[in-house]
């Protein structure tokens, strides 16, 4: 679950899985039973798969003014977990990362930005305007969903 | 009725739905095991330390009974020269000093350092970091000892003197509010020797309470160390490869991230990854042997082993046996072995018509007569009869160790012997054995250097044959000192059960 996540697909989401896996049986002679062991595992998938995603694209900086709304109302969401969990593995690489790691797994900005090895406002803009574009592909799936209840379909 | 939530949250909640993970038992089990290869790979070095323990410490007390008969009792200065020094303490540089025209003081100086007090102190836990604050507190004790070579006759009169040899131990300054030790920084002393104030002052962060004229002066300081270590929880376990720096960047996606289309899972690209070739994790692999195998005992130089008179005389090698248990422990190609087994050696020497030519070395037994019982006999053999308890400590290293089913090892360390059994016999053509005393000149404990190769079969997986071609070579077979260069061949041949 926590590659689909980190992942645009289900296909890349067991190649992490399956890196990570290598990663923890070749390194687990090094884990040192400081933390939970399942911390340590999840903090190894995660890492994977930033290191997958994170070189992949060379990302331009631009100024986001986060004055925009990034709330929504809860009965617009009442989709399937698959579509939920697609609109995130859509959602460009970093912006996935950065939006993943801060919302589902309470990283700070600033463990994100040494993670990413970004600035922290660059986290923060990119997490705006992830939940931006998540915003509005909800709105767009519910605009579409009741203009097929609006037609009888 | 709008029910604003924020975004992020909602996905939260929602996706939190999808999580299975293992039940909290499966986590804690797994954990255990953990723990278990961890106690594991402890006792892998725990075995072979022990050994080394002892088999260093039985060197030590032999050498050091050896080196008691050697000494000249003519010198019993030098012995205690000797016996006064510290092997614990860090001796420094002697200074030299000029005192006066003639006189020339040295001031030796010995130091030690003892970890006092150690202290962890928590500051802070946040979901990711535990803070705590480690302070070690160390003592240093300078002693230093003033040497004038000038003889003075008054020595033992001089008040100076005798105070000298009480050591005044020094004042020490601590706080011990919160846990650490202040740096003491201020020196203080009343009336010390001038040529000594130099000395001290050299050495800062000290507090003397000093002797009026103290020719032996004890300095105590008190070092404290504040470290701040930040224990991460589980950051500080990970492989260092999966973070990689990179130079800082503003960034945002090239691609048009408010593109909505309903993008097609892309096809499945197989991408070649290359793996860097990792061995499986290393467990430490216990393996339990027993053997029994044949022995050949003899002189590299062919001296006798009992009188330098009986050297050119033609010497036998009769087989005798070698036998004992040995328990491994291999770390992937190395290892080490360590046991106990018993040892017999035999060496028969074909006396000539003067039968035994020298009595010195062979502690007779009283009710026999040589010349009456072997006289008239053509072929007389002189057998000398030894047997050692053997513990032996040897390297392992793996020339060939893979799934096939032989297997092919390289070993070499030492044995500490003790010897059991010390027999010499007469036999002849009319006796067939008789035993006449036993040997003076052959130490009690004895040690070898050994040398063998491994070969193993695999039966199953837990069970192997093994065929170990030995040589030894002994180093303190005599007492005295002895020209023969005593060796031994012997093919231990066995079962072993790895666990």
């Amino acid at each position: 679950m926590l590659s689909l996540k980190y992942c645009p697909n289900e296909a890349e989401a067991e190649d992490n899985l399956h890196d990570s896996f290598i990663e923890i049986f070749t390194n687990i002679k090094n884990y040192k039973g400081n933390g939970s062991f399942e911390g340590w595992i999840k903090r190894i998938t995660i890492n994977k798969a930033i290191m997958r995603y994170k070189q992949s694209y060379l990302l331009t900086a631009i100024k986001d003014d986060f004055s925009q709304d990034d709330t929504v109302n809860e009965s617009e969401i009442d989709f399937s977990l698959d579509t939920i969990l697609s609109f995130v593995q859509e959602l460009p690489h970093q912006y996935r990362l950065v939006f993943n790691l801060y919302e589902l797994d309470d990283y700070t900005h600033k463990e994100i930005a040494t993670m990413l090895s970004i600035s922290e406002s660059t986290s923060k803009s990119n997490l705006h305007r992830a939940k931006q574009i998540l915003k509005s592909k909800i709105k767009s799936k519910n605009t579409f969903y009741y203009s097929k209840q609006k037609n009888g379909e | 009725m709008e029910n604003k939530t924020e975004i992020g949250k909602v996905i939260k909640n929602k996706l939190d739905n999808l999580d299975k993970s293992p039940s909290d038992f499966v986590w804690s089990k797994i954990e255990k095991d953990l723990n278990n290869k961890r106690r594991k790979r402890i006792l892998f070095w725990l075995i072979p330390s022990i050994l080394t323990v002892i088999i260093l410490s039985s060197l030590l007390y032999i050498n050091s009974d050896f080196h008691k008969e050697n000494i000249d009792p003519k010198t019993p200065s030098q012995k205690n020269a000797s016996n006064s020094t510290n092997s614990k303490n860090e001796t420094l540089p002697a200074n030299l000093q000029k005192k006066g025209s003639d006189e020339i003081t040295t001031v030796k100086k010995t130091k030690t350092v003892k970890l006092v007090k150690q202290s962890t102190k928590f500051v802070t836990s946040t979901n990711e970091y535990e803070e705590y604050e480690v302070v070690k507190k160390y003592k240093v004790i300078i002693k230093k000892e003033q040497i004038t070579s000038k003889p003075i006759k008054t020595t033992a009169k001089d008040p100076n003197t005798i105070n000298a040899k009480k050591p005044i131990v020094a004042y020490k300054k601590g706080n011990s509010k919160n846990g650490i030790a202040k740096k003491i920084a201020k020196s203080s002393f009343t009336k010390p020797k001038k040529t000594q104030k130099k000395e001290i002052n050299k050495i800062s962060k000290t507090t003397i309470v000093g002797n009026k004229t103290p020719k032996n002066v004890i300095l105590e300081k008190t070092i404290a160390e504040k470290d701040t270590i930040t224990y991460n929880n589980f950051k500080k376990d990970l492989p260092t490869s999966i973070i990689i720096a990179e130079p800082k960047m503003d960034s945002v996606a090239k691609k048009d991230s408010t593109d909505l289309k309903k993008k097609t899972t892309p096809k499945r690209e197989y991408k070649e990854r290359k793996y860097t070739p990792q061995t499986a994790e290393i467990e430490p692999e216990f393996t339990i042997s027993v053997f029994y195998g044949p022995a050949l005992f003899g002189s590299l130089n062919s001296k006798s082993m009992i009188s330098p008179r009986m050297d050119d005389l033609s010497k036998s090698h009769p087989i005798t046996s070698h036998y004992g248990v040995y328990v491994k422990t291999m770390f992937d190609k190395i290892g080490f072995r360590g046991g106990f087994s018993k040892i017999n050696l035999k060496t028969s020497t074909r006396l000539n018509q003067n039968l035994i030519p020298d009595y010195t070395n062979i502690n007779l037994k009283t009710e026999i007569n040589v010349k009456e019982t072997f006289g008239e006999s053509n072929q007389v053999d002189l057998v000398q009869n030894l047997s050692y308890y053997e513990l032996p400590l040897e390297f392992n290293y793996a020339i060939k160790k893979d799934e096939s089913k032989i297997g092919i090892e390289a070993f070499t360390g030492f044995s500490f012997l003790i010897l059991d059994k010390n027999k010499l016999y007469l036999k002849s053509e009319n006796v067939s054995q008789q035993n006449i005393g036993e040997a003076k000149n052959l130490s009690g404990a004895n040690f070898s250097y050994n040398l063998g190769l491994g070969l193993s079969y695999k039966l199953t997986e837990r069970i192997a044959l093994d065929i170990n071609p030995l040589f030894k070579y002994y180093l303190s077979t005599f007492n005295k000192n002895e020209e023969a260069k005593p060796y031994s061949i012997s093919l231990q041949s066995g079962v072993s059960y790895k666990f």
